[in-house]
């Protein structure tokens, strides 16, 4: 098989379908015949003895002479060469035989290369003779044409000259002449023709050259053809002969290399033989003394065990004794428990037959206890249905009271928040009452102050009308009256309606499990009687307080919570779908999982801070507690009282008192000013009468006249103006500033002492009255 | 007189056997004769897989090897019904050599009776009968040898109908007909011919190899199938020896040589046609742009001095190792050049002119190249000296290159 794939690897690498084209057998054969050669090699070089398979080869190349050989190759000495590695490479020759192998592989590669070359000889000359034909054959073909040429324009030329004398001929009408132009003309058309006829016969000779050379062609080639087969018959002879000559060489080299290898192995043997001999030998003698020393051995061994057998069986037998002994005393045992076990069946047969009886009679008390079971059942039934539909109505009734609570806490806060805006709106007019009221006080005090006293005052801080918190007054019972609000309905009901269903199961394990959360109070009240649905109520909310749990917020928070923990506890995770899934069968919590989801919840982040929020609100409020309000009210309305001090209000009374004398005063002074003026006008009158007299005309019959003094009236002044209070004032508060200087208050001594007489004034003198009240301060001072 | 049972009797005396025995067919073997007779009713047996193999193998090697194609085609199939193609096989040639046949002995048969078929057909024969055979074979053609096809059967026929033919060789016209030769019959190709082998050559997705040996070919009928070759993306190995082409011709050649699209050609035969030296220029310059040619046979042509430019050209081609210029009428000097290409390890240049004043050249140049294995210049009229030379040269490229090879496979054997 191996070798089929050589020749098939050494095909492969020829140039596929190089051809000989001649269009004769002869390239294929001898192709073919290469091939078949290059084969017949191979088989050689591969198998030692092939010389007569080569021979049957090459009869059968010789026998089958049908397509197949194709291929050819001129490199068969690289494919030989590939075949020859290839071989050592497997069969692992020597290096002698390799190169014997290449040498011969070498001159045969060289032959085939000779022989190659002398059959493609024959084809080459058979294409150089072609190439000669061929470039003969166009040379001829030229000419040919060139002439067929030349003939159709000579003919051509003298047809259409032939063609013009007819028209020449057909004019002339001397019969004799006509014939004769006819004859002419006759001659030169078989001219024409006989040249034409040239041509076709030198054209004929041509074709008839050609087949000849055709036939001469294929004649040749049958006889290249035999050539061939000879030189290839010849060379087969000789490649065969020499074939054999290399395989018979070759044998003799590996012939004479197997002897020597063989020699060389003989020897070899003959030593590992004596080897092995004098080794069996000292294996036997070895052998021997072992199985010596066995012996003696087996003999030791053998006594021994005798030795050994003896005492063994003693032994053995006295054991047998003892045996026998204990096995009669077992034998009587048995007999003894034999005959009290027959005395305990017939105990128990009696026993047996009591018990029957009395299976008799229980049997019939059970049927009757059965009986009464059932009665028994029936009756809780009917209570229980009772007390269930008890349960819902008194539930309905909580549900109805509670209601009722939550309004009327509604209508509380309401009216609390009414209250609260009336008692700020009555508070702050009563604020701004006592403001306005304040500020005029303070005005007034200004006034009289910078006006009446002529001193600087000073306002007091504004602080006097604030009130600090005042919102908190409202707002905090505000805030007060919305928390109780939010706080007052019950966050949980154990109402048995429908959506209250999972709360309950969730609360239930908290009233059963969470016992410890409850306050010790309301335990005590509530361990009095049994827990009915208010008690559990109760329980609950002091356990939801203690949890802080105080609005509804917090309450949903701890449902959830208690939820996860049931679902937690019950395997599955706590997404919310799943939630809603299980909400409807809420498994029961064990108090671990309950205490778990307590701790989680009471130790939840953001519940924590809202706790510490809270307390924090609750500790700022602490400080505005209702006394501290009360007494800050106090102090503001104190403070609205003493916005004038005391001190201030004392003055104002002495200055009350001291103005009312000077008012007393001023009023006298104008009573003594209007005398004044009555006095005065009598004294006009009385001038106006005496000047009547004087001027009358009998005083010019008098002979002496009365006197006349009528500058004096005229240079009087004028009546002064009344004394301002201005100036009064100013003198006050200059006076009573050098007493607050002496820090001793003393009211203005106001001197009019010449006022109070009554006797007539001139007006010199009344004039200096006036300056001398005028200037009484100073007087007095 | 008992009769012994055969069996024992065979085995207590051997010597006896030649003796004829007293025999009965088993069932199976009854049931196998039915079968066998008929199988042309229900060849579907060897389908079903309920038949053990070894009966299959019997039911086919009892076949009768005169059953119809469209029934032994379809059902003897596959490894175990090569008996029977051997059997066809040896029943109708004495020499069957099925290693050209992808050592298949169905292939054989179908391959050598489709080329006979086509062969016998004449116009006159009805073109269905021969549409039909040629379809029921067409699995199983992929080589074809029609060496005188005496009718004008489209080629498109016959591509198209075996799809899987790779390897066409077709020429038109009768074979040895020797001096009773007669135009009539031996005509080469006709247009239509050339029309139809342009379709052909067009549509195929399969054909590798084209052969198109001694068919008239000219110029114009050339150009015609070119217009197929120019689309054609598969055939590598084309064979136009024998034809009538000239310088015409080969320049319709290189357009498909230099063709834009790829050329994928690897093979060229141009032998005995009339290729002027004009023609070298132009081959030469294709030669440069092309990137697939490996090998160039223009033998038996009128090269002459054309061989000059046609050198210049393989000695710039990345891919011909092959070159055949044998009987070209060159003068041989000029081709002296051609020692300097790194891949040609082919060259033939025998039977040219003018070969004594190059001889000097020639034996001076061979020294220098290492790569060719093969150089002919016989009858050029080289001195024995410089042949001589050339030998020496060949043979030792020649034993460098098994060395390589030697090393190559022993590396190739390590790697192993």
């Amino acid at each position: 098989r191996s070798r089929a794939r050589l020749e098939k690897k050494g095909r492969g690498r020829e140039p596929r379908g190089f051809m000989f084209e001649y269009c004769t057998d002869s390239a294929e054969k001898e192709e073919r015949i290469q091939a078949r050669r290059q084969r017949v090699q191979k088989k050689l070089q591969d198998d030692a003895g092939a010389a007569a398979a080569a021979q049957a080869a090459a009869t059968g190349a010789a026998s089958t002479p049908h397509s197949g050989g194709k291929k050819m190759s001129r490199s068969s000495t690289s494919t030989d060469m590939m075949v020859v590695a290839e071989a050592c490479a497997h069969q692992s020759l020597g290096p002698v035989e390799l190169r014997e192998i290449k040498a011969s592989g070498d001159g045969l590669a060289h032959k085939r290369q000779e022989f190659y070359d002398e059959i493609t000889l024959v084809q080459l000359t058979g294409d150089k003779e072609e190439q000669k034909r061929l470039a003969a054959d166009e040379e001829k073909r030229k000419r040919l044409q060139q002439m067929g040429a030349d003939e159709k324009v000579k003919s051509s030329a003298e047809c259409e000259q032939i063609a013009t004398q007819w028209t020449e001929i057909a004019r002339k009408s001397v019969v004799e002449a006509l014939h004769q132009d006819i004859e002419k003309m006759k001659t030169r058309c078989q001219e024409v023709l006989k040249s034409k006829d040239h041509v076709i016969e030198e054209y004929r000779q041509a074709l008839r050259d050609n087949a000849a050379d055709f036939g001469k062609a294929l004649v040749k080639e049958g006889e290249d053809v035999d050539v061939i087969i000879e030189v290839m018959h010849k060379q087969f002879k000789e490649m065969s002969r020499r074939y054999e000559e290399e395989l018979n060489r070759l044998e003799g080299v590996f012939e004479s290399e197997r002897k020597k290898l063989r020699e060389e192995n003989e020897t070899r043997l003959e030593k590992l033989y004596t080897q092995r001999r004098v080794l069996e030998e000292k294996f036997m003698e070895a052998r021997a003394e072992k199985r010596a020393e066995d012996e003696q051995t087996v003999e030791q061994v053998l006594q021994q065990d005798a030795d050994e057998y003896a005492i063994l069986r003693t032994s053995l037998q006295s054991e047998i004794q003892i045996l026998q002994q204990s096995l009669q005393q077992m034998k009587a045992t048995y007999l003894m428990n034999m005959e009290k076990l027959d005395y305990d069946i017939k105990l128990l047969a009696q026993r047996d037959l009591i018990h029957s009886e009395r299976l008799a009679s229980s049997k019939v008390k059970i049927i009757r206890l059965q009986d009464s079971l059932a009665q028994l059942r029936a009756k809780y039934g009917k209570s229980d249905k009772k007390f269930r539909q008890r349960n819902k109505e008194l539930t309905d009734e909580y549900a109805r009271v509670i209601r009722q609570y939550q309004d009327v806490q509604k209508t509380f806060s309401h009216f609390k928040k009414v209250d609260t805006r009336k008692f700020r709106e009555v508070w702050q007019m009563n604020k701004d009452r006592a403001t306005q009221l304040a500020r005029k006080v303070m005005t007034a005090d200004k006034v009289i102050h910078e006006h009446i006293l002529g001193l600087l005052w000073f306002p007091p801080t504004e602080d006097v009308f604030s009130f600090p918190n005042e919102e908190l007054l409202f707002t905090h019972e505000n805030d007060d009256a919305e928390a109780d609000g939010d706080a007052l309905g019950p966050l949980f009901t154990l109402a048995t309606d429908e959506e209250g269903e999972e709360v309950r199961a969730l609360l239930a394990p908290l009233l059963d499990q969470a016992g410890f959360l409850v306050d010790n109070k309301v335990k005590e009240v509530l361990g009095k009687g049994p827990a009915g649905p208010m008690e559990q109520q109760l329980a609950l909310d002091t356990i939801l307080s203690t949890l802080h749990v105080e609005s509804q917020a917090d309450s949903v928070k701890l449902l959830g919570y208690l939820k996860s923990a049931a679902q937690g506890g019950s395997g599955s995770g706590d997404s919310e779908s799943e939630e809603k899934d299980v909400g409807d069968q809420v498994p029961a919590l064990t108090q671990m999982q309950l205490v778990a989801a307590l701790q989680a919840f009471v130790n939840d982040p953001e519940r924590r801070e809202a706790i510490l929020a809270k307390q924090k609100q609750e500790e700022e409020r602490e400080k505005t507690t209702k006394e501290d309000l009360s007494r800050r009210t106090a102090e503001f309305w104190s403070r609205m009282q003493n916005v004038v001090a005391k001190d201030t209000f004392k003055m104002w009374e002495l200055l009350n008192d001291e103005l009312g004398k000077y008012h007393a005063l001023l009023e006298n002074r104008l009573k003594l000013l209007e005398a004044n003026q009555q006095l005065q006008q009598q004294n006009d009158e009385l001038r106006r009468v005496l000047q009547e007299y004087m001027t009358s005309s009998e005083n010019e019959m008098l002979i002496c006249p009365p006197f006349h003094q009528e500058e004096s009236p005229e240079k009087q002044p004028t009546r002064p103006p009344p004394a301002r209070p201005q100036r009064g004032l100013s003198a006050f508060s200059t006076q009573r500033q050098a007493s607050s200087a002496g820090s001793s208050v003393q009211p203005p001594r106001l001197v009019a002492p010449q006022l109070t007489t009554t006797a007539p004034i001139t007006p010199a003198e009344q004039q200096a009255a006036v300056f001398e009240a005028g200037d009484g301060g100073a007087v007095a001072t | 007189m008992s009769v012994v049972p055969p069996s024992i009797s065979t085995s207590f005396r051997p010597d006896e056997v030649t003796t004829p025995r007293f025999s009965t067919e088993t069932l199976t073997e009854l049931c196998l004769t039915e079968i066998v007779q008929n199988f042309q009713q229900h060849p579907h047996i060897l389908n079903n897989p309920k038949v053990p193999y070894q009966l299959k193998e019997k039911i086919i090697s009892l076949l009768n090897v005169t059953l119809p194609p469209e029934i032994t085609v379809v059902h003897l199939s596959g490894p175990e019904s090569e008996f029977f193609w051997k059997k066809c096989c040896k029943a109708r040639w004495r020499n069957v050599d099925v290693e050209q046949h992808g050592t298949n002995y169905k292939r054989f048969f179908l391959e050598i009776t489709v080329q006979e078929k086509l062969e016998q057909y004449r116009d006159d024969m009805p073109l269905e009968e021969m549409k039909q055979y040629l379809h029921i074979c067409r699995d199983n053609v992929y080589s074809l040898e029609i060496k005188e096809l005496l009718s004008h059967l489209a080629p498109t026929i016959i591509i198209g109908e075996l799809p899987y033919l790779v390897n066409l060789n077709l020429t038109y016209g009768a074979k040895r007909s020797g001096i009773n030769f007669d135009w009539n019959v031996a005509v080469g190709m006709k247009e239509a011919d050339c029309v139809s082998m342009a379709t052909a050559i067009r549509t195929t997705r399969s054909l590798t190899t084209l052969a198109l040996k001694n068919n008239g070919i000219t110029d114009d009928l050339f150009r015609i199938i070119n217009r197929g070759l120019l689309f054609n993306q598969t055939i590598t190995d084309l064979d136009l020896s024998h034809n009538k082409l000239t310088a015409r011709g080969v320049r319709y050649l290189c357009k498909v040589l230099i063709a834009k699209s790829g050329c994928v050609l690897q093979k060229l035969n141009l032998a005995h046609n009339r290729i002027p030296a004009e023609a070298g220029a132009l081959l030469g310059q294709a030669l440069v742009q092309n990137k697939s040619l490996k090998s160039l046979n223009l033998r038996l042509n009128n090269m002459s001095t054309g061989a000059g430019d046609l050198v210049k050209g393989v000695l710039q081609s990345p891919t011909l190792t092959w070159l055949n210029l044998s009987c070209n009428e060159i003068p041989i000097a000029t081709t002296v050049e051609l020692l300097g290409a790194k891949n040609l390890t082919h060259v033939d240049l025998s039977g040219n002119v003018q070969g004594e004043s190059a001889g000097q050249a020639w034996s001076d140049a061979v020294g220098r190249n290492r790569t060719l294995a093969v150089l002919d210049l016989r009858e050029c009229g080289l001195p024995e000296t410089a042949l001589q030379a050339v030998a020496k040269a060949i043979w030792r490229n020649r034993h460098n290159r098994e060395e390589l090879q030697e090393k190559e496979e022993a590396a190739g054997v390590r790697h192993i």
